[in-house]
């Protein structure tokens, strides 16, 4: 473990505060001409994704947070817990369905996901910002309505729900970005 | 990475002209005032001794030619780079000049942001004879000949009078804290670190006006930094002065009489006869009313150096060449440091020092 002194601060660091790893997005440089240094910093919660706010005096430290980020491919899921293997390594980390949250819904065998380690346990898993899922059920769309600006409810092949436009029909492929959850666009009909 | 024209300079070149021109004007200033550009060694075995500034230093690897000259030491092994010419021109005071300027540059190790950059350059000057009032005012002749804007005065206790409703020389920090709880108080000050000046450490220092256990430096300076500095001189250049005595750094201190409210007593506390020009919610310039006694200046010396240790700087020297010429004798004088490529980002209204420099750290 590396300790980070003030002046080594910048943006893109990872430190630990409260046995918690972050993210500094935000490193700003305050030193007036009399007294002492700034550093007022934006720092992201790397597990629960809140952000701080902090403001440390020239000479405070931090301690680094041992984080590692790799990529994975998702293998399945057993009771409560989705298995991921390294792709190098074949190492398998295994994540809660807390830790997983939404991301449940974008998961398919052979996913690459990106997995966070602190500490060497795993505690984020990000699959790949856009996703194609087939669709495996929907009700028809109303015929003759070609307005895009309505939606319906889909499930995919995940089991997950995604809003669509109204003309998505069984079997289409669709885009998914997995940041908000959205259907971007229809991949195909077949 | 991406950038692989890092050869190139930072600021364009229509800055780099302005720039220049400024810096015309600025020697204009001075000589229809009337003073004498002078040039003082950059690396030098005395620095200016701050808590929170850090010299460069330069070791010698080995001992430098030297011939003697009648009753010189050779040079130190250890020197610095200047933080400011303030040694050296106060030096020139005691030998006799009168009204001196000089354009350098200053180094300050890990100072580097959108308003900081660890070489920049500096205007640094003395006139002989001036009060604190006297260099304000030329200060603001200054500015406004430079900036074309009327500067406004006020004072640090008025500014914390308007924003928290507190007389910062006499408030205590429970009062400041009290004052600021709306705010996102940083840890250090809410729970300072056991490091504080012990009364073993602070032995020696009997003037009880030569500041407080270091806390309330601290609350002033945060308070001051990040809930004031912002708003001042933002319609037009403003100089603020009478700072707290314990930032009282190479300032006189002067009594001060406040009038508190009704029936209440007045109060009659130390201030330090410094001031500081901000435009734009940027501090351009900071200016003393110059301590002239050895001996404060030697406890001053001591009190930072105990400050830094604490905080796990390295002692700086206390002895200085400075303050031999002090004890023979400085002649009353004011003096101001002004940062020149601040100066320049306000006057072309650029909002990052890179703009103005062309090589700044980083490219260097």
């Amino acid at each position: 473990m590396t300790t980070y002194k003030t002046s080594d601060f910048r943006k893109g660091l990872k430190v630990q505060i409260n046995n918690e790893p972050y993210l500094m997005t935000e490193m700003n440089f305050v030193k007036p001409g009399k007294g002492n240094a700034f550093y007022k910093c934006k720092l992201k919660n790397l597990v629960r994704g809140t952000t701080l706010d902090r403001t440390y005096k020239g000479g405070e430290t931090l301690e680094s947070a041992d984080v590692m980020e790799f990529t994975t491919q998702f293998l399945y899921k057993q009771g409560n817990t989705f298995v991921f293997m390294h792709r190098e390594t074949f190492e398998q980390y295994e994540l809660s369905a807390d830790q997983v949250g939404d991301n449940w819904k974008y998961l398919m065998e052979g996913m690459p996901c990106q997995i966070t380690l602190f500490n060497g346990n795993p505690i984020l898993m990000d699959p790949p910002v856009q996703v194609e899922l087939k669709v495996d059920f929907c009700e028809p769309g109303a015929k003759g309505n070609t307005a895009t600006n309505v939606t319906k409810p889909v499930t995919v092949e995940t089991g997950a729900e995604i809003l669509c436009p109204i003309f998505i029909e069984m079997g289409n492929v669709i885009k998914v970005d997995t940041r908000t959850g959205a259907y971007v666009e229809r991949v195909s009909t077949s | 990475m991406t950038d692989r024209k890092n050869f190139l300079p930072t600021a364009t070149l229509e800055n780099l002209k302005k720039r220049a021109a400024l810096l015309e004007s600025l020697r204009l200033f001075f000589r229809q005032h009337d003073f004498l550009e002078v040039q003082t060694p950059i690396l030098s075995a005395d620095t200016v001794v701050d808590r929170y500034l850090e010299p460069f230093q330069i070791v010698t690897q080995s001992a430098p030619d030297f011939s003697p000259q009648k009753g010189a030491a050779p040079p130190s092994a250890r020197r610095y780079l200047q933080t400011s010419p303030e040694f050296g021109m106060k030096r020139l005071l005691i030998g006799g000049l009168e009204k001196i300027y000089q354009i350098t540059h200053a180094f300050r190790q890990d100072e580097t942001g959108p308003l900081h950059n660890s070489e920049f350059t500096m205007v640094e000057w003395y006139r002989c004879g001036d009060d604190q009032q006297a260099a304000i005012d030329l200060l603001a002749d200054l500015t406004q000949n430079l900036l074309n804007k009327e500067v406004q005065q006020t004072t640090y206790a008025d500014l914390f009078l308007k924003h928290i409703g507190l007389n910062p020389h006499v408030a205590t920090v429970d009062q400041l804290k009290e004052a600021t709880t709306s705010y996102a108080i940083p840890d250090y000050l809410l729970a300072p670190s056991p490091q504080k000046i012990s009364s073993t450490l602070s032995t020696g220092h009997q003037n009880k006006t030569e500041g407080d256990d270091g806390q309330k430096e601290d609350w002033l300076n945060w308070i001051f930094a990040e809930l004031i500095q912002n708003k001042l001189g933002r319609e037009r250049p403003l100089i603020v002065n009478d700072y707290p005595a314990c930032q009282a750094a190479l300032a006189r201190t002067a009594k001060q009489t406040f009038q508190e409210e009704d029936g209440k007593p007045k109060i009659i506390t130390e201030v330090a006869e410094r001031f500081e020009l901000f435009v734009d919610g940027i501090e351009l310039a900071n200016g003393y009313h110059e301590l002239l006694d050895p001996e404060v200046l030697a406890m001053r010396n001591e009190r930072v150096n105990d400050f830094r240790e604490l905080d796990g700087r390295e002692r700086l020297p206390e002895e200085s060449y400075l303050l031999q010429g002090m004890k023979a004798g400085l002649p009353p004088c004011s003096g101001v440091a002004l940062g020149f490529d601040r100066l320049a980002m306000v006057a072309f209204g650029l909002s990052t020092i890179s703009e103005i420099l062309p090589f700044p750290d980083g490219r260097a």
